[in-house]
C-alpha cells in the first residue's frame, strides 16, 4: 500500500463535500468499520470490498437494534438468524455504516432475489424468495406490499411497514454513525471511496475494486424504473413519502448531491412509524 | 519494493514533522479536532508508546467539553504539549519503521511467512500515516 498523494487528497476533497460536515471527525476517532447489513441495499458488495482493502471490518449477519421487533428467518435467505447487533463483536468501539437504497430500487431487487423457497407453502414463507414466488408478478408484489391485510410473513413485516428499521433502537435512536445513499451504483461508489480513503486507503489501492458486481441477480435484467407502472409509483410515493423526503429519494434516484447521511440527524418512531429529526 | 516503501513513509513522517513546526511556531494557528486521537492511531502499530497513550487521552479531555464539542478556548494552552506527543509519535513511528527495515534485512532471505507478516504491518503503518496526514490536512490541524 503506499501513502497518499496529492491526487488521493484532491479526490478526497472533491467527496467531503458530499458528506456530513463532522464526518472526518467522526470517522478518524475510529479504527474499525461496522456494517449493519440492511438486505438487498448493496451489502454484499460492501462486504467484499471492505474485505478486500486491509481495513478491520465486522460483518455479521442481518440483526436489528430494537429486540422488539420480530426479524425471522433471515431476511433474504432463509436462514434462521437471531439477535441483535448491539451484542456483535466490533459494535462498540467501531464506526458504524449502513446503506439506505432508493425504496423503488430497493423493493425490485428485493422481489427479484432468488436464493428463496420455490412453491412455499402458506406458513412455510421463508424469507423474501418465498414471499416472491407467492406473489406471482411484481405489481401483484407491490400490491401486498402497500396493503397491510395482505399475507406476508410476520417475521418479515417491518420490512414492509419500514424497511430500515434495522439500524433504530427501541427508542428511535439512529445506531447508524453514517448512512451511506444507494441512488445508483456511482453514488454508492463514491461513498465507499470516501469511507475507505478515510480510513488510510489510497485512491490507487481502491480503484479496481469499486467497480466489482456482486450479489446481482441473474432475474432482474431491467432498469429498476421499467418494473413500475405510474399506478405503482403513485402508491409507493404516498407509502413512502416520509422515507423519501428523510433520506432525500424520489423515483429517479437521490434528489440532492449528497451521497452520506449522519446518522445523528435521523430518527424514527416504531409506534408512530415515522422517521425524520422531528419524530419520537 | 518494500525496502523504498519504507524509505518513501520515513520521507512523508519527515514531512509531517516539519509541518507540525509549522503550527508550533505560528501564532495565528489552532490545533484541535482530535489531534491526540489522530496521533492516537499510530499506537497500536507502534512499540514502546505506552507513555504516550495517556497523555493523548488526558489532552482529549482537555479539548473536548462532556458533548464532545472542541473547547477552543483551551488549545492555546495545551497547544505546545499536543505538539509534543505528536511529535513524539512520529519519532516512535520513524523508529518502528527502522526496526521494520533492519528485521527486514535480516530476514529477507530466510523466512517468507516474516516477510509476510512485515508487508501487512508496513501496510498497517502507511494506512495510519495516510490518516494522520488527512487529519492534518483536514481540520484536525486548522488554521484561523
Amino acid at each position: 500500500m503506499d501513502i497518499f498523494t496529492e491526487s488521493d487528497f484532491e479526490i478526497l476533497e472533491s467527496l467531503l463535500c458530499k458528506a456530513p460536515p463532522d464526518f472526518l471527525k467522526t470517522v478518524l476517532a475510529k479504527d474499525s468499520l461496522f456494517h449493519m447489513h440492511i438486505p438487498k441495499t448493496g451489502g454484499t458488495y460492501i462486504k467484499v470490498l471492505f474485505q478486500s482493502l486491509g481495513i478491520k471490518f465486522y460483518n455479521p449477519a442481518h440483526m436489528r437494534c430494537n429486540a422488539n421487533i420480530p426479524l425471522y428467518p433471515d431476511p433474504t435467505d432463509s436462514i434462521p438468524c437471531d439477535g441483535v447487533y448491539k451484542e456483535q463483536e466490533g459494535f462498540e468501539e467501531s464506526l458504524r455504516f449502513c446503506v439506505v437504497r432508493n425504496p423503488f430500487d430497493w423493493l425490485t431487487s428485493y422481489y427479484f432475489h432468488t436464493h428463496g423457497e420455490e412453491k412455499a407453502p402458506w406458513l412455510g414463507v421463508k424469507g423474501v424468495g418465498g414471499i416472491r414466488y407467492f406473489y406471482s408478478t411484481f405489481e401483484k408484489f407491490v400490491e401486498a406490499y402497500c396493503d397491510g391485510e395482505q399475507y406476508w410473513n410476520i417475521g418479515l413485516n417491518e420490512f414492509r411497514r419500514f424497511y430500515p428499521f434495522q439500524i433504530f433502537d427501541e427508542h428511535g435512536t439512529c445506531q447508524s454513525h453514517l448512512i451511506l445513499k444507494n441512488g445508483n451504483n456511482e453514488e454508492l461508489q463514491s461513498a465507499c471511496t470516501l469511507l475507505a480513503m478515510s480510513f488510510g486507503i489510497p485512491y490507487s489501492s481502491l480503484e479496481k475494486k469499486l467497480n466489482t458486481k456482486t450479489n446481482t441477480s441473474s432475474a432482474k435484467k431491467e432498469d429498476y424504473r421499467k418494473y413500475y407502472t405510474s399506478k405503482m409509483i403513485d402508491r409507493l410515493e404516498v407509502k413512502w413519502e416520509n422515507i423519501l423526503s428523510a433520506f432525500g429519494y424520489d423515483f429517479n434516484g437521490s434528489t440532492d448531491e449528497k451521497f452520506m447521511i449522519s446518522g445523528k440527524n435521523v430518527r424514527y418512531s416504531n409506534r408512530k412509524n415515522l422517521v425524520g429529526k422531528k419524530f419520537v | 519494493m518494500v525496502e523504498e516503501k519504507l524509505n518513501n513513509l520515513v520521507i512523508e513522517v519527515g514531512k509531517l514533522q516539519k509541518e507540525l513546526e509549522s503550527f508550533k511556531s505560528s501564532k495565528d494557528c489552532h490545533i484541535g479536532i482530535r489531534g491526540c486521537s489522530a496521533a492516537a492511531l499510530l499506537l497500536g502499530h507502534a512499540k514502546k508508546v505506552d507513555s504516550l497513550i495517556k497523555p493523548a487521552e488526558r489532552l482529549n479531555d482537555i479539548i473536548f467539553d462532556d458533548n464532545d464539542q472542541l473547547l477552543e478556548e483551551k488549545i492555546p494552552e495545551i497547544l505546545p504539549a499536543l505538539v509534543m506527543v505528536l511529535a513524539n509519535t512520529q519519532n516512535v513511528l520513524i523508529l518502528s519503521l527502522k526496526e521494520c527495515l533492519s528485521n527486514l534485512e535480516a530476514d529477507a532471505s530466510k523466512n517468507k511467512d516474516e516477510i509476510v507478516q512485515l508487508e501487512k504491518r508496513l501496510e498497517d503503518i502507511s494506512q495510519n500515516l495516510n490518516r494522520l496526514l488527512i487529519a492534518g490536512k483536514h481540520g484536525h490541524f486548522y488554521r484561523k
